[in-house]
């Protein structure tokens, strides 16, 4: 157990790969998941900033001016080519509504000849969920006008615009219902758990790259080597407490994830919440054969870390953890597939999202895509390690070449 | 009894002929030293003797017995100082220690006796607590031997421990062989500094190109060579004709003057400085002092292969 034990402490002489890389990290993720809201604790209508320019002063536009007001954040906005320019510009006003001269009256006689309608003119400064709504209710509220036009052709144009306030202000009101099967989804847990999968990258591959090599050193290889304990044996320790540093690593996140998020986990079935580990555990299986691959590669620290940073930046961008795929382009979409970040962030969804339990046979076969990525790496490294003791020999070749040609 | 017995080892790396048909014998007891240029095979020997490399001919048996790769009571009986410090620099001095003594001995107790004592016999007890990268490297060298020795082997190997070390350190580790080796110890020494072998080793080998040029002790190799001694003679001036005399004496194989001294390279006889000192009376040559060389390995290096131990 002597190569175990120097093996594990060399991962905890290295308390700044464990302050950055795990618990910062980690507290990164919590942080991240906390800003998302679970459930909206209440509801609000974002009110839009909405000019409304009326050259017309006629009822139905009075109506119209008066109804946009009051379903909006009126802003003014002096009625020329530059004040109109500028307001939208400057984004002063989000929405601009502009009533023509004469729209009162061509909306009763159009209503009246059944000919084309007559359109208010509008002006859309920032393209959000609020203008398009106020865009929908400026429509909405000539509609009824319109139909109360048709409908009561002798009444009056005030009593129009009466009619048509008061069916505007009516609304249907809504209220989320909670029924037994359907898990609510903790989106600060998943978050977290979706984050995790970069902190885990990083920890692990570091952390275990580093006491990897530290044991592959040529000079440590080889009094080790002339020792009377087994290179199996020692090859074995090293992987034993690489898998130690691996599960501390899991453990630790996973741990910080149920004791931060575990209040709102509480109507989460433990099974889903259970599959959210494992596929940590399983991300972790790669994060580990990715550390056995650094390793075989390089000693540098330096080089070892910037390679684990980097990579693991490009796999969770393609696995969908700092954008969603659903905003990027099909070639990164098609892209993200070949990474294992993809499949374990598919496999949280569809164990949060699912209504048939944490373990579906789509959680699990995502999740054994996760594990044959980490295999994959794993033969990789091995076939460098291979690769390794070949390129040794010839070092040893040339250098002894060398040597003998400079003694001739 | 032959502690290590090298038959016919023969080791290719490639179309290169590492050991050709190398032979080696040490007894037990011996500090024996291996000297050769750098590329001569020193560290393949070494390497094919602990198993570390495979070789395609010959026989290598420790304490009577072959050596194989799993033959792990044999490597619990052996040291190795390698020639590159190999220690974790995440460990401090007696962790480091610890860690190496632990692959040869298991007890914890027995362990931590022989951990305070390598400590003590390489001079470390201010620094046990320190990591290497604190260390100078005449104290890493330090540690890099008490990492070979701690678990007190009956057979140690010293790959070149001395390189790139300040002369006080060299001092201490070359007394620190001579005590292991006092303690009863076997010691194989490989270096191309020629005074060092001079220094501790009982029997030397000179290597060269992968085969044995020559082997036994100081003496013995002194007395393989020709060159007898290397006599100088301050004598500023001289008369004419004085240094074809002394050229003209049958021993005498080389002789020069720089100005102010006489440089002769003399065979092997028991009256050379006399008859040398008489050529120079008899011509009425004033001179100071006299110094007389015997002949160092580096001669016989020089004479065995034609060319310097230090290329």
């Amino acid at each position: 157990m002597q190569v175990f034990k120097a093996a594990l402490k060399t991962f905890f002489r290295h308390p700044i790969y464990l302050a950055i890389y795990i618990v910062w990290l980690s507290c990164m993720g919590i942080f991240m998941g906390m800003s998302v809201n679970d459930v909206p604790s209440e509801e609000y209508i974002e009110r839009p900033n909405v000019a409304v320019i009326n050259r017309d002063g006629g009822e139905l536009s009075e109506g119209l001016a008066a109804f946009v007001a009051e379903n909006s954040v009126p802003v003014q906005v002096d009625d020329t080519e530059r004040a109109l320019q500028d307001a939208v510009m400057q984004e002063r006003a989000h929405y601009i509504v502009i009533i023509p001269e004469g729209f009162s009256a061509d909306f009763a006689k159009a209503a009246a000849s059944g000919t084309a309608m007559p359109e208010v003119q509008t002006v859309v400064s920032t393209q959000s969920a609020s203008v398009t709504m106020m865009d929908n209710l400026v429509d909405e509220y000539l509609n009824v006008a319109k139909t109360y036009e048709l409908a009561l052709p002798d009444a009056g144009q005030a009593q129009v615009v009466e009619r048509t306030d008061a069916a505007m202000a009516h609304s249907v009101d809504v209220s989320v219902v909670q029924v037994a099967e359907a898990a609510p989804v903790s989106n600060g847990f998943l978050l977290y758990l979706q984050f995790a999968s970069y902190t885990i990258l990083l920890s692990i591959a570091v952390c275990s790259a580093v006491v990897m090599s530290r044991f592959g050193r040529e000079e440590t290889r080889r009094r080790i080597g002339s020792s009377p304990i087994p290179q199996a044996s020692v090859n074995l320790q090293i992987a034993a407490a690489c898998f130690v540093i691996m599960l501390v690593c899991w453990a630790f996140v996973s741990a910080l994830g149920l004791a931060v998020f575990g209040s709102k986990l509480a109507g989460v079935g433990a099974d889903v919440i259970a599959s959210g580990i494992v596929s940590l555990f399983c991300y972790s299986l790669f994060g580990l054969a990715f550390g056995f691959l650094i390793g075989q590669v390089t000693n540098s620290e330096l080089l070892m870390n910037a390679v684990s940073n980097i990579l693991g930046l490009i796999v969770s961008f393609l696995g969908g953890v700092w954008v969603s795929l659903d905003l990027v382009g099909e070639p990164v979409a098609t892209i993200a597939k070949f990474t294992p970040t993809y499949y374990y962030n598919e496999a949280l969804h569809a164990a949060f999202d699912s209504m048939g339990g944490g373990f579906t046979a789509e959680v699990l076969a995502n999740l054994g895509i996760v594990c044959l990525f980490a295999l994959a790496v794993f033969a990789v490294g091995m076939a460098i390690s291979r690769l390794k003791v070949g390129r040794m020999v010839a070092w040893n070749v040339s250098s002894t070449k060398a040597s003998l040609q400079s003694a001739a | 009894m032959a502690i290590v017995n090298v038959r016919n080892l023969v080791k290719r790396y490639g179309d290169v002929l590492a050991l050709d048909h190398f032979n080696l014998q040490i007894e037990q007891g011996e500090v024996f030293g291996l000297l050769g240029p750098n590329g001569s095979g020193k560290t393949t020997t070494i390497n094919c003797i602990l198993q570390l490399l495979t070789y395609d001919k010959g026989e290598i048996e420790l304490f009577g017995q072959p050596m194989k790769p799993t033959s792990y009571d044999l490597k619990r009986r052996i040291g190795v100082v390698p020639q590159d410090i190999a220690v974790f620099d995440e460990l401090n001095v007696r962790e480091n220690i610890d860690y190496f003594c632990g692959l040869y001995v298991t007890d914890s107790a027995k362990r931590k006796a022989l951990v305070d004592e390598a400590i003590e016999f390489v001079g470390l007890q201010d620094y046990t607590k320190f990591r290497p990268r604190k260390l100078s490297g005449g104290l890493k060298r330090r540690l890099n031997i008490a990492c070979g020795i701690a678990h007190k082997p009956e057979l140690i190997f010293f790959d070149e421990p001395t390189v790139a070390v300040d002369p006080q350190s060299r001092n201490s580790i070359l007394e620190g062989i001579q005590r292991l080796n006092a303690e009863g110890a076997t010691v194989v020494y490989t270096s191309h500094y020629m005074e060092e072998v001079e220094q501790i080793c009982s029997r030397i080998m000179i290597m060269d190109r992968g085969e044995s040029l020559a082997s036994g002790t100081k003496d013995d190799l002194v007395r393989m060579v020709s060159t007898g001694e290397k006599v100088e003679i301050e004598a500023p001036s001289l008369p004419d004709g004085t240094l074809d005399a002394l050229g003209g004496l049958a021993f005498v194989r080389r002789v020069s003057h720089d100005g102010t001294t006489i440089h002769l390279l003399c065979d092997n006889g028991p009256h050379n400085l006399a008859s040398i000192l008489g050529v120079l009376q008899e011509r009425a040559v004033a001179f100071g002092r006299v110094y007389s060389e015997p002949p160092t390995l580096n001669d016989v290096f020089l004479e065995i292969t034609g060319k310097e131990l230090r290329d």
